[in-house]
Parts: structure tokens; C-alpha cells; sequence
């Protein structure tokens, strides 16, 4: 690793590392059962049969579960692909917001 | 799974913006919000079950036993766990049970370092882009940058083949603090003795599934890899 960094930042070796901390699959795995045996942070993979609006599988896709009244469910594996941030989360509340009739500050803005 | 993520990240990117504080301050002033409108927030405490009466959610309960009702339940947990454990693969449809196990879920396997360096990386190319030094995240391509494009592609058939990648083609890297520049990553998160010496960077590559090692060859994995 430094010795590939050093390719394009020559400064970078051994001498300047104070210390580093692995985060492995197998310590994912560990943390949260969310990851699943493989220790995937995205939880499903992000190739496109299962990204966007497909992401999980289509009949999940709009935050709600099929014959099932208030259950909204969101994470990285939702809507819109696999990341730590907060479009999936935006994208429930603008689901209930809908479902419930509840206030849409977004409104007049582009998102 | 490349090109969704490129093109997520073009388009995201320029509009990031990060907590001050870290991830942690979200979480706290979430909880504020939900205490101080009378909520409690529970903390290990499994939910063993989504209880549903005529297909309406009305609350859930926990591995302890005890139920709590609710109009809606808002989860974040994998779509598994939701279906075949929380609700139960018979409260929805065969279908949907059957898609969801057939989805890719052991791929988008990531080890990364966090790296504490005594100064910040200086690189060739801030001679012709002096903003490159200023990034907070670069994308190297590894051996592919020398133009060889089939090192992805072998990359990838060695990990469907359960082998250790040859080459390092998904290096990723995000730095922070940039002493005395306007960088956007947050910079309480840097120790405020001796700024200069205190360089932040964190790397990620692409590796094989955790079930592929055991437990003492993955801690043998976190020792000696870095040093490869």
C-alpha cells in the first residue's frame, strides 16, 4: 500500500507513519449483523440490476413492503446505491411525508 | 459495479458536505430532538419482531419480550433481516422472498486503513494541478493507470475465484486536514497540538469476502498486509 501511494506521492513511506488501523471484511462482518457473513458495507452490490430504482428488488424499491400498512423500510440498500449517506433516508421521509400528509419543506427546491 | 458508482459520485460530490464533530454529533442531536419531544431512544436492545394485525404494522417486539406499540415502524436494516426474520417471509409475497434471495450481497468486500502520517502526502501531480493536493478523495488506478485496463478485469476474476488480488487497481484514498487551507473535511477531527505533524488519510481497496479466511488468518491479514 505505501509502496503504491509512494508512486504518486513520493514523500509517503514508513518514515512518516505513525500508526494505521485495519477495518477488514472480516471485522465488518463482526460489527453488524447488516453486513452479512461477506462483510459487505453496501450490503448488495451496486451493478445495475440492483441499483436505482431497482435497488434492493423493485417491490421494495418505494420504501414500503407490499400488503404490509405502516412499515417503511430504507438503508444502503436502498434507493438510490450503496454509500454512507443520507439519500436513503431522505428518500423514506419523502415517502411518509406523502403517506401521511406531513409537512414538505422541500417543495420550490430542486430536491 | 464500476460505472453506477462513478457516475453517483460525480454527481454527488460536488454537494457533499460533512458534520462538524463527526458522525456522532447527527446521532446526538437526533436524540436531543426525539427526548426533548418526549421519545426515549433504546440501546441494545434487539427487536426480535415487527407485530402486524390485518396486514397493518401496530408496534414491535423486542428479544426481551416486552412489546411496544406503533402506528409505523421505519427500519434500517437489510432487506434479509426485514423479510425473513422481523416480518416473516409469510407475510409477504413468494416472489419477493425469492428475489431477494437471489440478489449479490458478497461482492463490495473493502478493507481500508486509517492512516496517521507526520506530514501529508505531497504528489507529483500538484506540479501541473496544484488543487490536487487539496483533494479530499483521489481515485488511483493502480496498474490500470499505466494504461492496462485488463488488470480490472483480472482483478475481478480473481476474486470470483477466491483468490488475493495480484494488483491494486481500487485504491481510493481521502485525506484530511490541510493546515492553514479552506478544506472542506472537518477539521475538529485533527489533534490540536502540532497540526503540521498530524496528517489524516484513509485508503480503501477492494478484497475477498470475510467467509472466505478464518478468524486468526484474518488478524494475520490485519498485521501483515499493510506492510506488503
Amino acid at each position: 500500500m505505501i509502496k503504491e501511494i509512494s508512486k504518486y506521492a513520493p514523500n509517503v513511506s514508513w518514515d512518516i507513519v505513525n500508526g494505521c488501523l485495519p477495518v477488514t471484511p472480516h471485522f465488518t462482518s463482526g460489527l453488524a449483523r447488516n453486513y452479512g457473513q461477506a462483510g459487505n458495507q453496501h450490503v448488495i452490490e451496486n451493478f445495475p440490476s440492483q441499483a436505482g430504482k431497482f435497488r434492493p428488488i423493485p417491490e421494495l424499491a418505494g420504501h414500503r413492503i407490499p400488503g404490509i400498512e405502516g412499515v417503511y423500510c430504507t438503508g444502503t440498500a436502498w434507493h438510490c446505491h450503496g454509500f454512507a449517506h443520507c439519500a436513503q433516508g431522505y428518500n423514506v421521509y419523502k415517502v411518509m411525508a406523502d403517506d401521511l400528509d406531513l409537512k414538505k419543506p422541500w417543495e420550490g427546491y430542486a430536491y | 459495479m464500476g460505472w453506477t458508482a462513478l457516475l453517483s459520485e460525480m454527481t454527488w460530490l460536488p454537494y457533499a458536505c460533512y458534520v462538524v464533530g463527526g458522525t456522532h454529533s447527527l446521532t446526538h442531536t437526533a436524540f436531543r430532538i426525539i427526548a426533548e419531544n418526549g421519545g426515549e431512544a433504546k440501546t441494545y436492545s434487539k427487536v426480535d419482531k415487527i407485530l402486524l394485525e390485518n396486514g397493518k404494522a401496530k408496534g414491535i417486539r423486542l428479544a426481551d419480550g416486552t412489546e411496544i406499540a406503533a402506528k409505523y415502524v421505519v427500519t434500517s436494516v437489510d432487506p434479509f433481516q426485514l423479510v425473513f426474520n422481523l416480518i416473516g417471509p409469510e407475510h409477504v409475497d413468494d416472489i419477493i422472498s425469492r428475489k431477494l434471495k437471489a440478489l449479490s450481497k458478497d461482492w463490495t468486500t473493502i478493507m481500508w486503513y486509517s492512516w496517521a502520517l507526520t506530514e501529508r502526502p505531497r504528489f507529483i501531480c500538484e506540479d501541473t494541478v496544484p488543487d490536487a493536493g487539496y483533494c479530499m478523495a483521489l481515485g488511483f488506478g493502480g496498474e490500470s493507470s499505466t494504461g492496462d485496463v485488463d488488470t480490472f478485469i483480472n482483478e475481478s476474476a480473481e476474486r470470483r475465484a477466491k483468490i488475493w488480488p495480484k494488483s491494486l487497481n481500487g485504491l481510493y484514498m481521502y485525506q484530511g486536514h490541510q493546515p492553514g487551507l479552506n478544506c472542506n473535511f472537518d477539521q475538529c477531527m485533527v489533534p490540536p497540538d502540532e497540526p503540521e505533524k498530524n496528517f489524516r488519510l484513509q485508503t480503501e481497496q477492494f478484497v475477498l469476502p470475510a467467509w472466505k479466511y478464518s478468524d486468526d488468518e484474518w488478524k494475520a491479514i490485519e498485521k501483515n498486509t499493510p506492510t506488503i
